[in-house]
């Protein structure tokens, strides 16, 4: 099964230097990019644009909160809700340090949270672990049948 | 009787004076005036006689008289017979003149003795003159007696007039007491010294609540009816009784049957000097005690009142008391002033008049609720009230019940928050602004520094083989740059979210927070050798984020200006300055000039070039800003080259979180 990761960013810079950071870190799975939070919802329920995507879901999507249309937070709820993605990994990936950001984004079920650090060599350095960690070692839940009722 | 009236021929007895007219005539006169006189004498004694009544000598007066008339009649028939010579009535004449003589001789020897006592006339005289000066001294005497008895009888006239005014007076008075005594106003007794009441008044038994049987049962004691606190006052009158016979009058108790102490005005007198029964007036002062604590009741409550009002009128907010009924009985000016009524407009209104009238049904419940329950109340949400031309407006309320004598009162302040409700709104949306701009700041200002410094970097490595070094350099410096401005612009968010955050106090461990705070700065410089010394158990009540950020700034201060120390020592500990415990952290780094602490707590303000020592100028000041809102103190003690010492001072009793400022 091919491992793809979604990336949410309305940021050119921010998206060119994630994808060069992940490319850097000779990380071979795809990286998806929708650019608002609608496009992003349209592209993990099938919708609009994307209603003949065939592809699987992404084995994690790196969600930023400060996105035009639909708001990251509300990108987070509306997977959450579903129960097609609702034990799909997030990781907020925002420039945001704001401890409300912090606490909202747990509380809606984020799996982690990185701040994307200024300094671009530390930033590879996140996105390599990143790419690591949510793409090698994380065992998802995703596609796996078993009782889920708590 | 023929032969006596004759002469018988005897001769005149002229022939024996032989005719001798002188001798004849002589004895004519000598006889003639003898008779005469003799025929006088009896007649002034028969007027003596006669005059003096009754007396032992009369017989022997009128026998006197009978024998010298017998005389008399002799002399006469002397004469008669010088002519005729009828010596038979001669001798006849003679012997009743004998015959008158001899008793009256016998008498007259009888009453000799007496008739020698029989004072002389000089005697007589004597005694008559003697008498008519008794009888003049006896006059004089019996006048002045009598003038004396007559005065003597005035004055007792007058004596028994002013006796029978006195006993009136007196009858008067007595009247008068035991009207006094009966009315009831005031008790009376007569008691003795020691201690015993003889007699007593209904007025005073009522007062004590005894009856006249204990009274005459001799249960009633004065002594033991008053308190001991008059015992003093007690001897001091009966020393004064003694002494002048009176008491004057005091203020004194008497135990009532009942226990309770009997407030009264006694005063009194000896009945009888030199006796030791004393009458007493005893006049209850309960009434009057109880008005006097009632005037000063009044009193103070005007001057209350007075004080009240005024206070009332001082206070900024519109002040409106209500009655028990929740009607309005007073508003102040600023009531007046805010709401456009006048004092008669509102003065018996119920309170909720003052509210628009599609809220008064719930306030009317809400008042109900209220007085079944009074109790000082803030309630906690806005509410509206209305003006007189109809406009709304919010306020604050507080309410307050009063107990007085007139009843329950309500007392609720009113305040105005329009112009607050406007400046909150403002400080909202200034405050929600800023927190746009805080967020805009945190997440859109850092973006093109990640792409300045993601792109210089790209650029640095991409085209490593054609940059020469300065070129290298300069990709480097854009970088630093980038990587400064991100620093500057965290350290500016915290400094913002110090002074927004609300304060949560707690019990937080400083020194368990020091050591996590050391512990991540020597895991991010493991090259840096630094003894860390902090004092083990030091706690502060404090917000532990903020605390958290003071201690990270100071240490890691610390940890930045020993950085070219031989022995960097970085120390964490509790000394007491002015009676108060007071924590500090200490270096022995770079330093400063105090010279320059004026300037230290300020946003910005660097004692140290950025080439010497890193940093954004805004920590320090953010400390400032942590103490401040705890209510504490931050200073700095330094000499350069020798290290600082930051000191700060937490209140221990801050317990209400500060508001954002």
């Amino acid at each position: 099964m091919t491992k793809s990761i979604l990336l949410v960013e309305d940021n050119e810079s921010d998206e060119l230097l994630t994808i060069r950071a992940f490319k850097k870190s000779n990380n071979a799975n795809e990286v998806v990019v929708v650019r608002d939070g609608a496009e992003a919802l349209d592209y993990l329920f099938r919708r609009g644009a994307y209603s003949t995507l065939e592809a699987a879901l992404p084995t994690v999507m790196l969600l930023d909160l400060n996105l035009p249309k639909v708001s990251g937070l509300d990108v987070l709820r509306a997977v959450r809700a579903d129960e097609r993605t609702k034990m799909l990994p997030v990781v907020v990936l925002t420039g945001s340090r704001e401890d409300e950001d912090i606490v909202r984004s747990y509380s809606l079920g984020a799996n982690a949270y990185v701040r994307k650090p200024v300094n671009f060599t530390e930033f590879m350095k996140a996105t390599e672990t990143l790419g690591l960690f949510w793409l090698l070692l994380n065992e998802t839940a995703m596609g796996r049948t078993g009782s889920n009722t708590p | 009787m023929e032969r006596f009236f004759t002469t018988g021929g005897f001769m005149p007895h002229g022939h024996c004076y032989l005719w001798n007219p002188w001798l004849v005539w002589l004895n004519v006169i000598a006889d003639g005036l003898t008779a005469g006189a003799y025929t006088t004498i009896p007649f002034a004694l028969f007027y003596i006689v006669r005059k003096r009544g009754q007396s032992p000598f009369n017989w022997v007066v009128l026998c006197f008289a009978t024998f010298i008339i017998a005389c008399g009649a002799t002399h006469l028939l002397e004469i008669y017979t010088l002519w005729v010579p009828d010596y038979w009535v001669l001798g006849g004449a003679k012997a009743l003149t004998a015959a008158a003589s001899v008793p009256t001789a016998v008498l007259l020897a009888k009453y000799v003795p007496a008739v020698v006592n029989l004072p002389t006339a000089d005697r007589m005289a004597a005694v008559m003159e003697e008498l008519r000066q008794s009888q003049a001294v006896l006059e004089t005497r019996v006048r002045e007696r009598t003038e004396e008895l007559t005065q003597k009888n005035e004055q007792l006239a007058q004596e028994s007039l002013e006796r029978r005014k006195a006993e009136e007076a007196l009858r008067t008075k007595e009247t008068q007491m035991r009207r006094l005594a009966d009315a009831g106003v005031i008790g009376i007794i007569v008691t003795d010294f020691a201690g015993g009441v003889v007699e007593a008044n209904d007025q005073f038994l009522k007062m004590i609540g005894y009856t006249r049987e204990e009274l005459v049962k001799g249960l009633i004691r004065w002594d033991e009816l008053t308190p001991p606190e008059y015992r003093e006052g007690n001897a001091r009158s009966i020393a004064q009784l003694r002494e002048s016979g009176i008491a004057t009058q005091k203020e004194k108790a008497y135990f009532h049957k009942s226990g309770a102490q009997v407030p009264v005005l006694v005063g009194g007198a000896l009945i009888e000097e030199g006796k030791t029964e004393v009458i007493s007036f005893v006049l209850d002062l309960t009434e009057q005690r109880k008005a006097e604590a009632q005037i000063a009741t009044l009193e103070a409550q005007k001057a209350v009142d007075a004080k009240f009002k005024a206070m009332l009128e001082a206070t900024p907010d519109a002040v409106v008391i209500a009655n028990a009924e929740g009607r309005i009985s007073f508003v102040n000016q600023q009531t007046k002033a805010l709401f456009g009524y006048t004092q008669q407009e509102l003065v018996g209104q119920p309170v909720e008049f003052l509210m628009p009238e599609r809220l008064r049904p719930e306030a009317f419940e809400r008042r109900v609720s209220y007085l079944a329950n009074p109790r000082p109340y803030q309630p906690q949400r806005e509410m509206s009230c209305q003006r007189k031309d109809g406009s709304e407006f919010p306020v604050e309320v507080s309410m307050r019940p009063l107990v007085t004598d007139d009843g329950l009162l309500v007392m609720t302040a009113i305040r105005d928050v329009s112009a607050r409700r406007v400046m909150e709104s403002a400080l909202r949306a200034s405050n929600s602004e800023l927190e746009a701009f805080s967020y805009s700041v945190a997440h859109d200002l850092r973006t093109p520094l990640r792409g300045i410094n993601g792109f210089a970097k790209v650029l640095a490595d991409d085209y490593r083989d054609v940059l020469d070094a300065d070129g290298k350099h300069s990709l480097q410096k854009i970088q630093d740059s980038a990587v400064q401005m991100a620093a500057l612009i965290d350290a500016l968010l915290s400094l913002a979210r110090v002074t927004r955050s609300e304060l949560r106090f707690e019990r937080v461990d400083l020194s368990a927070v020091a050591v996590d705070i050391c512990a991540a700065m020597k895991a991010a410089n493991p090259e840096r050798s630094v003894e860390v010394v902090i004092e083990p158990g030091l706690s502060a009540n404090s917000d532990s984020a903020l605390v958290h950020a003071l201690l990270e700034n100071l240490l890691e201060n610390a940890w930045k200006f020993t950085q070219r120390s031989a022995h960097p020592r970085i120390e964490l500990g509790v000394t007491t300055q002015e009676g108060k415990r007071v924590f500090f952290v200490r270096d022995n780094g770079a330093g400063f000039d105090m010279a320059h602490s004026g300037k230290l707590f300020r946003s910005f303000q660097r004692l140290h070039a950025p080439r010497e020592f890193g940093g954004t100028g805004i920590g320090l000041a953010t400390c400032h800003r942590i103490v401040e809102r705890h209510g504490g103190r931050i200073w700095a003690e330094a000499e350069v080259s020798r290290g600082a010492t930051f000191y700060f001072w937490l209140p221990e009793n801050r317990a209400a979180p500060g508001a954002p400022s």
